[in-house]
C-alpha cells in the first residue's frame, strides 16, 4: 500500500426539521431523547454520531455508484468498499481490513462563520476547541401512535421525542488517505456528491437538512472539474 | 549509541475502543484493560508518519522487522495532571505484592519488595521469604486494625482479611498516595439496519464498551539515534499530531490527539538501582512480559535472560521466582501480511520477577530498561521492566 495523499472535506448540516438521531434512550421529559455526545473537555451536547452519518453517506453513496461508473464520473464501483469498508457478513465474523477513511461526528456551531474558520484550521480540532461549538435549543415533540384497525389514537399511545430545533447548524469533517491520485480524485467525487445529495434525503430519524461544503483539501481534488461543480451549486 | 526519549500524552477527541472480546457473530464488545497498550500508540503515530510522509513505507517495514524504538503502554491521569505528570513518577500498574482494602478507600498498600529482599541471600530462600513476609504483614495488619477499631469501630472494616490483590490495577499519586484511577467507559448501543427495508435488522443490536472521550493518558517513547524513525519523531516533538487508535475507526472512534515532549532520560529514572553482579533485585514488570523460548511463553523461576537496550547487553539475570496473576494473551491481526500476529501469552503488568544479577555490562544503560524495554519487543510495548530494591507504595 503506497500513500498518495489525504483527502478532507468539511461540511455543514443547517436543520430543515426537529433533529433526532435516537438510541432509543428516555430522558425525563421524553420517550426517546436524541443522542447526546460527550465532548472530550467533559460537557454533554447533541451530536449526530459518526456512525450514524457514515451509514447515510454509505446508503448515499451506494445508490449512485453503479450511475456513477456508467457515465465515467467514478472509474471503478469498488471505491464505496475503498471508502466505507466491506459490509459486515451476517453470518460469521468479518476479516479486519485496513479502512483509510474517517467520518468525525457532527457537533453543533455558533455560525456560519466559526464553520468556515474551523474549516480552515487542523483536521478536527473542531472536537478539541469548545469554544466554538454551541449548545443548541431542544424541544419535546409529542405524538400519538394510530390505531391500525380503526385509524384512531390508540389508548395509552401518547409519546415523546427530544429533538434538535430547526435551523441549528452542524459541522463535521470526513478524512480519507488515497493510495494513488486516481483514487484521490474518485474518493472526491463520490463522497462531495453524497454530501451534497444529503439535501434530498433523511440524514436522522425524520430529520431534513441542508448540507453544504465548506472545504475539499487537497487543492488538486478541490479543483477536478467534477467536484468543483458539486462545490459551484452546493458550497459555501 | 545516543537515545533520544520523549514523553507522550494522548487525549481522546472521540471514543475509543481496544477490544478485548468479541460476541456473537461479531456485535458486541468490551475493551481490554484501562490503559492503551504501546502496540496502538506505535500503530496511530507511525500511520501518521506514511500518512504525512515523513518516513518512506520502505523505512517503516525496516523499522518493523529491527526496531530501534520502543513504545511503552500509555496509562490514565487525570485530566488536571496532563502537563505534569510522567508514566512510574505519576501513573504506574501497581505490582504483585499491593493490595486494596474493602472500605478502605482507593488507596493502594503494599507488603514491600524490600521485606522480601532482605529476607533473601540465595534464589531458593525467595518463595519462603514471599510466604513469611505475606504472614508477618497480615498478623501486623491485623493487630493495628484491632488497635484503631478501640477508637474508631469503622475501621475494623479495614482489617487484613478483607484486602484485595491490586496486581495490574492502574495507579496515580495523589497527595502522596497511590490511588485507584480507572478512565471513565461507556456503552454504545446501535441497531444494523436491513438494507432491503431500510429498518432496523432482526436480532441486529450492537453494543460497544468504549473508553469515554476527554480521558488522558501517558507514556515514554524511547528511540536510538540510528533509527529510521529518529528524525520523525523529532519532528513532531514539542507539539501535538491528531492519529487514531484502536478499532471502528472508519466509524469515528479512536480519534485522539498525541502530544510529544522530549525529556532528559536521567530526569525520569533518578531512582535507578545500582545493579552488581550478586545482587537480587525485583524486576518490576510495568507492561506484559514474555521471553521466546521457542514460543512467545510468560517469564518463569530458573529462565536466565540477558537484558539489552536497543542490542547494547546491559546485564544477564536469572530468575528466581515470579510473583503476579495468571498470564494475559495479546492477539492481533497484521495489515501488512493479511494474517492474525502471532499470540503473545505473557505476564501480566505489575508482576514481580525476583531475580539475581549474575553480570553487568553496562550501568547506564541499565537505568534506562523501564523506558526502552529489555529487548526487541518493546517496540511493541513489551517488556518494560523496572529494577527495584525498595518499594514506591506505601508499605504497611
Amino acid at each position: 500500500m503506497g500513500v498518495a495523499s489525504k483527502l478532507r472535506i468539511c461540511y455543514l448540516l443547517k436543520l430543515e426539521s426537529g433533529g433526532m438521531w435516537g438510541a432509543g434512550k428516555a430522558v425525563l421529559e421524553a420517550n426517546i431523547a436524541t443522542t447526546i455526545c460527550k465532548h472530550p473537555k467533559g460537557y454533554e451536547i447533541p451530536c449526530i454520531p459518526s456512525t450514524y452519518i457514515k451509514g447515510v453517506l454509505r446508503r448515499s453513496a451506494e445508490e449512485i455508484i453503479t450511475h456513477l461508473v456508467r457515465v465515467n464520473i467514478v472509474g471503478e464501483a469498488n471505491i464505496v468498499e475503498k471508502v466505507f469498508g466491506p459490509l459486515t457478513p451476517f453470518e460469521g465474523v468479518a476479516k479486519p481490513i485496513p479502512v483509510n477513511t474517517f467520518f468525525g461526528p457532527l457537533y453543533p456551531v455558533r455560525d456560519v462563520d466559526t464553520a468556515k474558520r474551523l474549516a480552515g484550521g487542523g483536521e478536527f480540532m473542531y472536537l478539541a476547541d469548545s469554544d466554538s461549538l454551541a449548545m443548541p435549543s431542544m424541544y419535546v415533540e409529542p405524538h400519538v401512535r394510530l390505531d391500525d384497525r380503526c385509524g384512531r389514537a390508540s389508548l395509552g399511545a401518547l409519546f415523546k421525542e427530544l429533538r434538535v430545533s430547526p435551523e441549528t447548524l452542524f459541522y463535521g469533517e470526513i478524512l480519507y488517505v488515497a493510495d494513488n491520485e486516481k483514487e484521490l480524485v474518485d474518493a472526491a467525487r463520490l463522497l462531495t456528491i453524497a454530501v451534497a445529495r444529503l439535501n434530498y434525503r433523511y440524514v436522522g430519524r425524520r430529520t431534513a437538512a441542508k448540507s453544504q461544503i465548506l472545504c475539499v483539501e487537497p487543492s488538486n481534488a478541490a479543483k477536478d472539474e467534477v467536484v468543483e461543480y458539486v462545490l459551484k451549486v452546493h458550497g459555501l | 549509541m545516543e537515545i533520544a526519549m520523549y514523553r507522550y500524552v494522548v487525549e481522546l477527541l472521540n471514543p475509543l475502543i481496544i477490544t478485548s472480546t468479541q460476541g456473537y457473530k461479531g456485535m458486541s464488545y468490551t475493551i481490554v484493560s484501562d490503559y492503551i497498550p504501546g502496540s496502538m500508540v506505535r500503530g496511530a503515530i507511525f500511520t501518521h508518519f506514511l500518512i504525512e510522509k515523513l518516513v518512506s513505507e520502505n523505512d517503516i517495514g525496516l523499522e518493523a522487522k529491527s526496531p530501534r524504538h520502543s513504545v511503552t503502554p500509555a496509562l490514565p491521569i487525570p485530566r488536571e495532571l496532563r502537563d505534569s505528570a510522567y508514566l512510574l513518577r505519576d501513573a504506574a500498574f501497581a505490582h504483585a505484592l499491593t493490595y486494596t482494602l474493602k472500605g478502605g478507600g482507593d488507596t493502594v498498600f503494599s507488603l514491600g519488595i524490600e521485606n522480601i529482599l532482605k529476607h533473601v541471600s540465595k534464589c531458593v530462600d525467595v518463595e519462603k521469604a514471599i510466604e513469611k513476609t505475606v504472614f508477618e504483614s497480615s498478623v501486623k495488619s491485623d493487630v493495628n486494625a484491632y488497635k484503631n477499631a478501640l477508637s474508631d469501630p469503622a475501621e475494623v472494616f479495614g482489617s487484613s482479611t478483607e484486602r484485595e490483590n491490586a496486581c495490574g490495577l492502574t495507579v496515580v499519586k495523589r497527595d502522596g498516595r497511590w490511588v485507584s484511577y480507572k478512565p471513565k467507559r461507556g456503552i454504545y448501543v446501535e441497531t444494523a439496519v436491513d438494507r432491503s427495508r431500510g429498518s432496523a435488522a432482526h436480532g441486529m443490536l450492537y453494543a460497544y464498551e468504549y473508553i469515554e472521550p476527554g480521558n488522558i493518558f501517558t507514556g515514554f517513547v524511547s528511540v536510538a539515534s540510528d533509527s529510521k524513525v529518529a528524525e520523525a519523531f523529532k519532528s513532531i516533538s514539542k507539539s501535538c499530531i491528531v492519529a487514531r487508535i484502536g478499532r471502528g475507526l472508519g466509524r469515528g472512534f479512536g480519534l485522539s490527539r498525541i502530544c510529544i515532549e522530549g525529556i532528559a532520560a536521567f530526569d525520569a529514572m533518578s531512582e535507578a538501582v545500582d545493579l552488581y553482579p550478586g545482587r537480587f533485585v525485583a524486576m518490576y514488570a510495568t507492561s506484559p512480559m514474555f521471553l521466546v523460548n521457542p514460543m512467545p511463553r510468560p517469564i518463569a523461576s530458573g529462565d536466565e535472560i540477558e537484558l539489552n537496550v536497543f542490542g547494547t547487553s546491559v546485564a544477564k539475570v536469572v530468575v528466581c521466582s515470579v510473583i503476579g496473576k495468571d498470564p494475559v494473551k495479546y492477539y492481533g491481526w497484521s495489515y501488512r501480511h493479511g494474517l492474525p500476529k502471532l499470540p503473545i501469552v505473557a505476564n501480566p503488568p505489575g508482576s514481580l520477577a525476583i531475580v539475581t544479577i549474575n553480570s553487568v555490562y553496562n550501568k547506564d544503560f541499565a537505568k534506562l530498561l523501564a523506558l526502552t524495554g529489555f529487548n526487541n519487543f518493546s517496540a511493541q510495548g513489551f517488556n518494560f521492566v523496572k529494577p527495584l530494591t525498595q518499594d514506591f507504595f506505601e508499605v504497611v
